[in-house]
């Protein structure tokens, strides 16, 4: 925080930015764990369940209603992963904006008081 | 670029102010709900009664005991359960959409077109070779044998030490006739959900409106009815011990599990608003 009243862009840029740049770093790690886990994940469980309905219609194992109804099933869980997906994308988002805001709220209040102490 | 507030004296104040409330107005920005230790827990403890529910259904396929009639409680306690969460959900939500839907369609349907066509394909593969190469094969081997045998008999020849041959030639035929039922099977099943026949209105799968939470955790209790369907549409053969029923209930729960635990670990980092 400076110690005078002169508020330079250098000074709130260089308090943001290690904020930001951490920030992003979470929102790139969360998009590639988003990916890894949530989208190829699960994508790969649903294709295996796909599969095995299959199968297990040629081995007797499922009827096909029961199987119309596995399908079913599938459908609502590959519209679950993207749902899931999108939800943790926004909420990774969510906290790095929330992080970079605090950040210029604490620089700024401690602006304001100084300022404040300037004008007064 | 150095950029200095100084002078006019009021400037700093003035531009800092004027700063401060267009951030003020960020702090609206909040498309996610909030971490819910609720969903959280209950989600777990559906996890575990439905994974025991499974197991339990699957050790007792093929019996009476096995069968959806023997079975309806879980389907009611678990049912009003998660009906309950999903209210919760909507109650608590902060968006109103998660995502554009069309796109969501399209991905879903995209990924089901893909899946038709390939076994559209997979289904004329298999039936190539069984109708239009086995059988004429198979009635060749067949006029062939019995060929072999009236002339062996004419000829008073004994066919004892060939008895293997037509052992292996019943054999294929057998396993021929098999494979061509499991074809027809499972092509008789793919034209029933083509045509999605075998669900009655209103049951199959339609996305849902709202945010994220609210859409996961519908979904979730949708997919309890419709594995009560599935229960139901299998008659005596009950749960088999087969996959797909652990992992289409277990996609669901894992997503909502791992967006509230991420939830969890930002809200108490402090990123993330806390319950």
């Amino acid at each position: 925080m400076p110690n005078d009243t002169a508020v330079t862009f250098e000074a709130l840029f260089d308090h943001v930015r290690d904020e930001a740049v951490g920030a992003f770093n979470d929102v790139r790690t969360g998009v590639m764990d988003t990916a890894r886990t949530v989208i190829i994940h699960q994508m790969r469980q649903i294709a295996t369940a796909v599969w095995d309905i299959i199968d297990g219609l040629a081995m007797g194992d499922y009827t096909p209603e029961g199987a119309a109804q596995l399908l079913d099933m599938a459908r609502r869980a590959a519209a679950t992963a993207i749902s899931g997906a999108t939800e943790l994308l926004c909420t990774e988002v969510e906290a790095a904006v929330n992080r970079i805001y605090a950040a210029l709220r604490d620089f700024l209040s401690g602006a304001i008081n100084l300022a404040l102490d300037a004008v007064l | 670029m150095r950029f200095i507030l100084t002078a006019p004296r009021l400037r700093p104040s003035l531009n800092v102010a004027i700063l401060a409330l267009v951030l003020a107005g960020c702090s609206a920005l909040q498309p996610a709900t909030p971490y819910d230790p609720v969903i959280e827990k209950t989600v777990e403890k559906f996890d575990k009664a439905a994974m025991t529910f499974i197991a339990d259904m699957q050790g007792l396929s093929r019996t009476p005991k096995g069968t959806y009639g023997e079975n309806v409680g879980f389907y009611k306690k678990w049912k009003i359960e998660l009906e309950h969460l999903k209210n919760r959900a909507i109650s608590s939500e902060v968006g109103e959409t998660c995502g554009p839907d069309d796109e969501l369609d399209s991905v879903i349907s995209g990924g089901f077109g893909a899946l038709d066509a390939a076994l559209k394909k997979g289904d004329a593969a298999l039936v190539r070779p069984t109708e239009a190469a086995l059988k004429p094969a198979l009635a060749w081997a067949r006029d062939s044998l019995e060929k072999i045998r009236l002339t062996a008999k004419a000829n008073n020849v004994d066919l004892t030490g060939f008895a293997p041959i037509a052992e292996r030639f019943r054999s294929l035929s057998d396993r021929t006739d098999n494979w061509q039922n499991a074809v027809n099977r499972i092509r008789g099943a793919m034209i029933a959900v083509r045509r999605q026949a075998t669900l009655p209105e209103g049951t199959s799968f339609s996305a849902v409106k709202g945010g994220c939470t609210t859409k996961m955790l519908t979904y979730l209790s949708d997919q309890l009815s419709a594995m009560e369907r599935f229960h139901m549409a299998q008659r005596d053969i009950g749960i088999p011990p087969r996959r797909a029923v652990v992992i289409l209930i277990s996609v669901p729960v894992q997503v909502i599990l791992k967006v509230q635990e991420r939830k969890r670990i930002l809200s108490q980092r402090g990123v993330l608003p806390t319950p």
